[in-house]
């Protein structure tokens, strides 16, 4: 019975240890001797290029992790959702609209109607932002059985890898072409042992990729707002 | 034991079930919300024109209708909202026309009409989830006295490819993401329409016209 426990207990320790995520670091970039600024106004987000639906989930839920982190990060800050932005800029950002390259995207942001729109609500920073997350494909296997008088149970261990990228372009609208660029990109498996009941420990690759990102954005609005 | 699980089971699934059943039931004859309106005015180059702007009653009382669940998608009184937004901002000034202006029209430079409007949703199954909504509009030019001088037609499309167990749409199926699709597609077969309109030579000519009529005067 002890070594069985012992078994089980060696067995969740593995599993737990290997739900991970891991995270490419951004190029180190010293903040200088700079006195960190509070950022305050309003800042854009952007799927840019426009996401293939607007029922995306992976679109809705970065958006909605991103705002909430950049808020978290810099409580001066007020986010525009994705949606108002396009809103706001109608129909200059539709698929069939929206500029292809980022000089493009550059000189409608430049554009005088754009600029007093934008600025009319507010909106200091824009966040273009764009990425993806990869699933492959589940590896390892769990098995299950059931028999008489009524038992079933499950072995085996299965994990599957997911590796999310998202990138920002911030543009101060005070400004001609981007402020920064920044990228997160998080590696992480899932995993699920089963000894007798399956388990699922999922690894949030894409939480943390948008909060690191978050996290980017705020200290360039920072580093910004410094050398002005 | 096989009792165990099957309460097991009923206790966990039941309330999931009921929520399921209840959005499905309570959706049932239901109107998708679509608004009416862009919250701010589109931006577009003006032209210097005094516009009539008509609706035609089969665009503007357009409504498709979706089976299983039964759900009303009031689209043409969406579009007519926008459309509205859209002829304002294009011409320096509009006025609405009844449907039968070509036999009692306005002192204007021309008349723009939606035309047409259509809906089509074409949802996934099994094998291939992906939920397709595709918007056409037809929108057409006159001169006062009614003769055509061009009619743009505008597609939209979105289309929202649901993977194996992403449960994201349910069970508010309608609201959580056909409805968005939908507002989305209108969006861009709206945008289409802006910039081919925008790039319509034949409307180029109307608008050097009526710019020269003006100078003329």
């Amino acid at each position: 019975m002890r070594g069985l426990a012992n078994l089980v207990a060696a067995f969740i320790l593995a599993a737990t240890a290997s739900a991970h995520v891991s995270s490419g670091a951004r190029a180190a970039q010293p903040l200088g001797r700079a006195k960190p600024v509070e950022p305050k106004g309003t800042i854009g987000l952007l799927w840019w290029p426009t996401i293939e639906s607007a029922a995306s989930s992976f679109a809705r839920s970065m958006e909605g992790c991103l705002a909430k982190g950049i808020h978290a990060e810099a409580l001066g800050l007020r986010v525009m959702t994705e949606a108002s932005m396009r809103d706001l800029l109608f129909p200059l950002l539709e698929p069939s609209t929206q500029p292809t390259t980022e000089e493009e995207f550059g000189a409608l942001l430049a554009r005088s109607e754009v600029k007093e729109r934008l600025v009319s609500v507010g909106v200091r920073y824009l966040v273009a932002m764009s990425g993806s997350t990869a699933d492959e494909p589940w590896l390892g296997g769990i098995e299950c059985r059931s028999g008489y008088p009524g038992w079933a149970a499950c072995f085996g261990y299965s994990w599957h890898d997911q590796h999310t990228t998202l990138n920002a372009s911030l543009w101060d609208l005070t400004q001609a072409g981007t402020a920064a660029k920044e990228a997160a990109v998080v590696h992480g498996r899932t995993i699920a042992p089963a000894l007798i009941v399956p388990v699922l420990l999922p690894a949030n690759t894409q939480s943390e990729a948008c909060h690191q990102l978050a996290k980017y954005v705020v200290d360039d609005i920072r580093k910004t707002e410094s050398t002005h | 034991m096989w009792r165990f699980f099957w309460s097991l089971m009923t206790s966990v699934s039941s309330p999931l079930l009921l929520t399921a059943f209840a959005g499905i039931t309570a959706c049932m004859g239901c109107t998708a919300n679509l608004p009416n309106k862009f919250e701010h005015p589109p931006l577009l180059q003006r032209i210097d024109a005094r516009v009539g702007m008509s609706f035609r009653a089969t665009a503007s009382d357009y409504v498709y209708v979706m089976d299983k669940p039964k759900f009303r998608f009031p689209i043409g009184q969406a579009s007519v909202g926008r459309f509205r937004q859209v002829f304002q901002a294009m011409f320096a000034k509009t006025i609405e026309l009844p449907e039968s202006w070509r036999n009692a029209v306005a002192d204007v430079d021309g008349v723009v009409e939606l035309d047409g409007i259509m809906l089509q949703i074409t949802r996934g199954v099994e094998g291939a989830w992906n939920d397709i909504v595709t918007v056409y509009y037809r929108v057409c030019l006159y001169q006062p006295d009614g003769f055509q001088i061009t009619c743009t037609s505008a597609l939209g499309a979105d289309t929202h490819i649901r993977h194996e167990l992403d449960f994201s749409c349910f069970p508010l199926y309608v609201d959580r993401c056909l409805a968005p699709q939908t507002d989305a597609a209108m969006r861009h077969a709206i945008a289409r329409f802006i910039s081919d309109f925008e790039a319509d030579p034949q409307v180029k000519a109307w608008a050097i016209r009526v710019a020269d009529g003006k100078r003329a005067n």
